[in-house]
């Protein structure tokens, strides 16, 4: 301490208080369950409380430090306000790794999508022929059970909404791993490919009517309809005897909706808000539900109810249908089903395989292999 | 444990600041010992054997030296102390890297690789056995008396402040300390500022510049600008002080709050105006360690212009490998010794003449030069980058972009650690409290720096609980 310096006796009483307050605050509020406890919308399990044993001492400190961090009596609160803050004084996300603030309050995932496109993950030459080649085997084995193959890459938001990403995410030239895809395919082989990408942004800028949830991953009713009708129309190209997806059938009404899976993320859905576009059906759907003995789900995989779902058109002469898909195969179902005289739509837990027992039992006319494109990668694994 | 996480802060610390005060002082030392086996324990649990092995070995062999003093023997336990200390670090340490390098060369001759073992690296190792070394050394040289009490010296080796991270503490500056230390409000309170000075270092400034350097070097060199690549190389020499030097000031804040007055680490060392000057400010423990237990124990400067060469390049090549079992650790510490020849040999006379301006830019490019090296393992990507950074690669194509953490918060951060490599908080500081400065000055001014400490502890906890905020699109479990 030099001879100029004087330390004011504040400090030596108000920073101790202040400080053994903050951890005394936290330790009585943990004991008498004060504030908030309710838990974030992460959408996974969170850390069990631990079990001490001598046996297992090593693995014991890191599972209490996630059980700890995980129900942190402060952590609702704190990220709450932590949120708050880089929302309303720089418009920007507290979590920009998970998902970025784009704009007019639309929100864009990270991580696998922004990459994607902007085209970081491209195929090499060596992935984009074990693509090629696992395709091809797809295709085989679905012609010989009396089918056609048909690979439908999934645009995710960033594809539709790019005018919406913050200015510094637009991809200025260049191309995604599904245009590369595509190309080569295109170039190479025969294996029939739908394209979903140009008539939805067609769409996009001939209509006010969203295609996209501004904060979910997702698209909308109106987006998956769309998709479906682009869908059928590629179909009809090689079978006909398709209908095509009237939207004089259905009606869509926008109706205002907090924040979605994005905005909870952020804990902002009261600010950035969303929109829910309901759909009515005008005529009586056709479609009823039915069952198929195809085996489980696989284990663990938290959406089984939507595993295998399987419809049928009474007394239709349509051609039958077998879709893989994820969740943006969802929405497009009960637009699907309606046009074919059976539809089995297969979630296999992202692994977005051929399922060849299903395949040569089912025997379906059509085949879709409905990706959403940053999946694209997964077709060269051969399953 | 790291200081710089939730259960440190709000579990174990108030614990042990409860246990400790609370403890009568014949009891304090057992306490806190118990506190800091706790500690290292939480990190490792099977690591904790180790630790109590060194520290079971030095208490044995410095009894041994006693027993033996002034007897060729003495001398003698000394040896074998610092062997076996060695032995157990290079054993732990750099074993694989003994052993990749000989793979090298056994692939050179066609013959059979050796496999790497599966020895994990205990934390800490190479604080706690130089800590020992110097103990022992110490005591032989007679700068610091043999400790008999058991419970003393293993609070030496194993205090939790400076037990993973340093500073690397002599026996002889804080042996008083262990029998009779004060405790006071004044000492406490700076040790709460300095931890949670300590605390923003390592929380708000250290781990947001490693998010965009990270970012960086991730990145395939094809895609990196010129301005990207120093920036890289910038926020790297940037975390890894904050990182270092935060870590020390934590370590130093709670060794005060439980009375101890440890050694400071850290001296802005970006504000150099030569190496020699760099290594005088940088990680000053360990420099003084090699400086006192090996550069002067091979004869220092004492004999001759080649030994001293020789020394030093010793020394340096030691200090690299010290940080890390990999050759660009070696690299990094080589140049440092290269550039401190170089301006032992005449450079260093020129560098004054010529003007602190022009010293502060030799030593900032050396510093973020050789930081590059120390962070890019691989060696391939390290030449590709730092021919980037030399402006020798065609510009990128498909470009880098940084801007998902270099937001408006981080630029912030970015000019806040820019300002606080300098002592301009230090020279505010005490422009406050200088005794000119009326009652009423001094009283707001450590008012509001206390709100800002208690701030930097609140934001801290925001940042490191928003680490473990991890939500997904589909349910895991």
């Amino acid at each position: 301490m030099s001879k100029n310096k004087t330390i004011s006796p504040i400090k030596s009483y108000l920073l101790p208080l202040l400080f053994i307050g903050v951890l005394s605050l936290h330790f009585i509020d943990d004991l008498f369950d004060i504030s908030d406890n309710s838990t974030l919308q992460e959408n996974r399990a969170m850390a069990k409380a631990p079990i001490f044993s001598f046996a297992n001492l090593d693995v014991f400190p890191d599972s209490f430090n996630n059980f700890y961090g995980d129900y942190f009596k402060w952590r609702k609160p704190l990220i709450r306000t932590n949120s708050n803050f880089h929302y309303k004084l720089f418009k920007e996300s507290a979590i920009p790794k998970k998902v970025i603030i784009g704009k007019n309050g639309w929100l864009f995932c990270n991580e696998d999508y922004l990459p994607f496109y902007l085209g970081k993950t491209l195929f090499t030459d060596e992935e984009l022929q074990k693509v090629t080649t696992e395709l091809e085997r797809r295709a085989s084995i679905v012609e010989a059970n009396g089918g056609q193959y048909y690979l439908a890459a999934v645009p995710i938001k960033h594809s539709i909404y790019e005018d919406q990403l913050p200015d510094q995410y637009r991809r200025i030239g260049g191309q995604t791993a599904t245009d590369q895809l595509y190309q080569h395919l295109r170039e190479n082989t025969s294996i029939k490919l739908v394209d979903l990408h140009t008539g939805l942004k067609k769409i996009k800028a001939q209509s006010d009517v969203p295609l996209y949830y501004k904060t979910d991953n997702h698209w909308n009713h109106h987006g998956a309809w769309m998709a479906a009708h682009f869908l059928v129309e590629r179909l009809r190209e090689d079978f006909p005897n398709l209908n095509s997806l009237h939207d004089s059938t259905y009606r869509f009404s926008p109706k205002p909706s907090k924040g979605k899976s994005q905005a909870e993320w952020l804990m902002l859905q009261n600010q950035l808000t969303d929109a829910n576009i309901h759909i009515g059906h005008t005529n009586k759907l056709r479609q009823i539900d039915t069952t198929r003995n195809y085996g489980s789900p696989p284990p663990h995989f938290f959406y089984a109810n939507e595993y295998l779902i399987a419809k049928s058109v009474p007394d239709s002469n349509a051609p039958s249908l077998m879709m893989v898909r994820e969740s943006f195969g969802t929405d497009v179902i009960t637009h699907l089903s309606e046009n074919f005289r059976s539809s089995l739509y297969i979630w296999d837990e992202w692994k977005h395989g051929l399922n060849q027992e299903i395949v040569e039992q089912e025997k379906p006319d059509i085949y879709v292999q409905f990706i959403a494109e940053f999946l694209l990668p997964r077709l060269s694994i051969s399953r | 444990m790291l200081f710089s996480s939730i259960i440190f802060l709000y579990l174990f610390l108030p614990l042990s600041l409860v246990a400790y005060l609370l403890n009568p002082k014949v009891t304090k030392n057992l306490l806190l010992l118990f506190a800091s086996l706790l500690f290292y324990a939480w990190g490792n649990v099977s690591h904790c054997l180790i630790l109590l092995g060194s520290i079971g070995l030095n208490y044995g062999i410095g009894l041994m030296m006693h027993r033996y003093r002034d007897q060729p023997w003495e001398r003698g336990w000394l040896s074998i102390g610092i062997s076996i200390n060695l032995l157990v670090l290079i054993i732990f340490k750099y074993a694989n890297f003994f052993i990749d390098n000989l793979n090298l060369l056994i692939e050179q001759v066609g013959g059979t690789t050796l496999e790497a073992t599966t020895t994990k690296l205990p934390i800490g190792i190479s604080f706690f056995t130089f800590q020992a070394i110097s103990y022992l050394v110490d005591v032989y040289r007679r700068n610091a008396p043999v400790e008999k009490n058991s419970i003393d010296l293993a609070l030496y080796i194993a205090l939790f402040p400076q037990l993973v991270a340093g500073p690397i503490v002599r026996f002889r500056d804080i042996n008083r300390q262990l029998k009779n230390r004060t405790h006071s409000l004044d000492l406490f309170s700076s040790g709460i500022e300095r931890f949670l000075v300590g605390l923003g270092k390592k929380v708000l400034l250290a781990n947001q510049f490693a998010l965009v350097a990270d970012q960086i070097f991730s990145s395939p060199v094809d895609t990196i600008t010129l301005p990207i690549a120093w920036l890289g190389a910038l926020l790297f020499t940037l975390q890894i002080y904050f990182d270092f030097s935060g870590y020390s000031d934590m370590a130093i804040g709670l060794g005060r709050m439980f009375g101890f007055q440890i050694p400071e680490n850290f001296n802005f060392p970006y504000i150099a105006k030569s190496i020699r000057d760099f290594w005088r400010r940088w990680h000053i423990s360990l420099s003084q360690w090699f400086r006192d237990y090996l550069y002067i124990s091979l004869g220092g400067n004492r004999k001759g212009k080649a030994k001293t060469i020789r020394n030093l390049l010793i020394v340096f090549f030691l200090t690299g490998l010290w940080h890390g079992a990999s050759w660009n650790f070696v690299i990094w510490g080589m140049l440092h010794g290269l550039f401190m020849l170089v301006e032992r040999l005449g450079f260093g006379r020129w560098l004054k003449k010529a003007g602190p301006i022009i010293g502060h830019f030799y030593t900032l490019l050396i510093v973020i030069f050789t930081f590059t090296i120390f962070r890019l393992q691989e060696m391939d990507y390290l030449l590709d980058y730092l021919k980037t950074m030399a402006g020798l690669n065609e510009k990128p194509l498909n470009i880098l972009t940084i801007g998902t953490y270099a937001n408006t918060l981080f630029y912030a951060l970015l000019l806040i650690g820019l300002l606080a490599c300098t002592p301009l908080f230090k020279v505010i500081n005490q422009y406050f409290l200088h005794q000119n400065r009326s009652t009423l000055t001094q009283n707001v001014y450590q008012l509001l720096i206390s709100i800002g400490l208690i701030i930097t502890l609140i934001w801290s906890t925001v940042e490191l609980l928003m680490h473990t905020y991890q939500p997904f699109i589909y349910y895991q479990f």
